[in-house]
Formats: structure tokens, C-alpha cells, sequence
């Protein structure tokens, strides 16, 4: 690939987003590939060395806000016509709600994963309460009543107390791997509204 | 180099790289290799994040014709280093303490 034809399919891929970060990254690439022929690499092979453009695309959506990609990829690139308008407005009512849903049912995605973590902490979390609470009414009640039941309570207090600290450490890593797994879907949405592959190639391929 | 020690060491790399002179993003490439492996796309958004973060300012330089942007280490970029390198000294007490010889018990 020549280094135009890679600055034009980045430049294409990232049609409608912030015009100053699709420069900045342009400019970057651009120099990248002009060191490398000036340190005695040839054309095609300085684009090669800099990795293809599905990886440049991903380094720059990184810095992107996810709204921001939305907005700008929803955005008409060139003002609407009066009957584009009409009709948009008339078909408002199947659209609008097919929108929302969609919208509404990434959101849910997002919480659905956080709630199932909050749940196991809340679960865990009861674990050791109730664990604290069987401990301390044993430890009371030995002064009161014979010792068998309130030692049956403070061994299983002691019981569920410990197993819901030792519960704490698969929780946190589950957390983390959770918060690694959100990122990685953030991406995957914002790779929604970037085109696949220039079409001229397509036709090309296919 | 497990994943995850290379993704934290990244950022901190490239600010090493240009911690006694301003350069640019194929030198920086370059000067990590020995150490490090680093493609373009890999270092452009950790540059960006960077230079978001006010660890680096950016400015041009007119080279053979074309612009060439040069990464510059700012105050906080310092800090980051610094801090990094006293947290290393615990990390090489744990090394020490995990590669000890068996009759140091």
C-alpha cells in the first residue's frame, strides 16, 4: 500500500469525527511513514512497518469518547432536504421508538454486568454480617443458656465470617476483569460506527 | 514480557525516552527497542493520553520540508517517573526476597 492510499482510508474510516484529533493522527502516521523512508525504507514497505489501518483506526477511536464517536457518526454530513425532513418526521413513530430501545438496551448491557458483580458483593457482603451478627449473639447468650447452642453459633459465625473475607479475593479479581471486559465493549460499540473497509476495495475484492 | 507488566510499563517508557531530550515518535520507537517492542498504533494513543494528561506538551519542528512533532517532558511527566522509581525499589526488595538464596533462612 502507498502511503496515500493509507492516509486516504484512515482519513475515510474516520469521516465525521472530531476533525482535530482526525488530523493529529493523520499528521502522525503521516510523519511515521516519512521517517521511515528517509532512514532508506521503501514506500510500501514504511506503511507496512507501521501497522495496518484497522490497528491505527483502534489507537485513535482510544481517545475518543464513546458519545462523541455516536454524535459524530450519526450526524448528517450534509443538510437535509425538505421531503428528507417530511419523511423523517412522519416516520417518527416507528423510528423513534426502535432507537430508543436499541440505545436503552446497550445501557441495560452495560448495567446488566455491574449489577451481576454488585449482586456477588452484596451477597458476600450479607455472608459476613450475619456471620458477625451469629458471633456476637452467641457470645452473649453463653452467659444465659447451657453451652451448646451458643457455641453451635459462634463456630458458624466464625464460619461464614471467614468464608466471606476469603470470598472478598476471587470477588476483587472478578471486579477487575469486569471493568477490563467494559472497556473492551466500549471499543467494540465505537468500531460499530467506523466503516469496515474503503468500498472502492470491496468492489476491488468482490 | 507478561501482557499486562508491558502495558504498565508503556507509558512510563516513553516518558523515559524523552526524559533528557525532546523527540520524535520514530526515534522514540527506535531508542525503546532494545527494551521494549512498541508498534506506531500502540504508541499513538498512549502518546495522546500523555500529552491529555499534561505529562508531555507537543510542539512542531520543520524538518527536510514537513512538520515533525517533538514530545516534550512536562513537571507532572517527571513526577511520574520519580514516582515510579521509588515504587520500583519495593518491587526489587520483593524480588530480592522471592530469588534469596536457600541457607539466607
Amino acid at each position: 500500500m502507498k502511503k496515500q492510499e493509507f492516509i486516504d482510508e484512515i482519513r475515510m474510516r474516520m469521516e465525521g469525527l472530531p476533525e482535530e484529533e482526525v488530523t493529529k493522527s493523520i499528521d502522525y502516521y503521516s510523519e511515521m511513514i516519512d521517517d521511515r523512508i528517509e532512514d532508506g525504507m521503501a514506500e510500501e514497505e514504511a506503511v507496512d512497518a507501521v501497522g495496518t489501518v484497522d490497528d491505527a483506526v483502534k489507537g485513535i477511536l482510544d481517545n475518543i469518547p464513546l458519545t462523541k464517536v455516536i454524535k459524530a457518526k450519526t450526524k448528517p454530513s450534509r443538510k437535509l432536504k425538505v421531503w428528507e425532513i417530511v419523511l423523517l418526521a412522519v416516520g417518527s413513530p416507528i423510528w423513534f421508538p426502535l432507537l430508543v430501545c436499541w440505545i436503552l438496551l446497550i445501557v441495560l448491557f452495560y448495567c446488566v454486568i455491574w449489577i451481576i458483580v454488585i449482586a456477588f458483593f452484596a451477597v458476600d457482603f450479607a455472608l459476613m454480617v450475619s456471620g458477625l451478627a451469629s458471633f456476637i449473639v452467641g457470645i452473649m447468650a453463653l452467659f444465659h443458656a447451657g453451652p451448646t447452642y451458643p457455641l453451635l453459633a459462634i463456630g458458624a459465625g466464625l464460619f461464614l465470617l471467614g468464608g466471606g473475607l476469603m470470598l472478598l479475593i476471587p470477588l476483587i479479581k472478578l471486579a477487575k476483569v469486569t471493568g477490563k471486559l467494559a472497556k473492551v465493549i466500549v471499543l467494540w460499540i465505537k468500531s460499530w460506527f467506523v466503516p469496515k473497509k474503503k468500498a472502492v476495495n470491496e468492489e476491488q475484492e468482490g | 514480557m507478561d501482557a499486562q507488566i508491558k502495558r504498565g510499563l508503556l507509558d512510563i517508557c516513553v516518558l523515559a525516552a524523552i526524559k533528557y531530550r525532546d523527540s520524535y515518535g520514530y526515534q522514540i520507537i527506535k531508542d525503546m527497542k532494545p527494551y521494549m517492542q512498541i508498534s506506531e498504533s500502540t504508541l499513538y494513543p498512549i502518546l495522546r493520553r500523555l500529552e491529555e494528561g499534561k505529562f508531555l506538551s507537543v510542539y512542531s519542528v520543520e524538518h527536510n520540508g514537513r512538520l515533525r512533532k517533538y514530545y516534550h517532558i512536562e513537571k507532572k511527566g517527571m513526577k511520574r517517573l520519580e514516582e515510579f522509581t521509588s515504587e520500583w525499589k519495593e518491587i526489587m526488595d520483593v524480588y530480592s526476597f522471592i530469588t534469596r538464596e536457600a541457607d539466607a533462612e
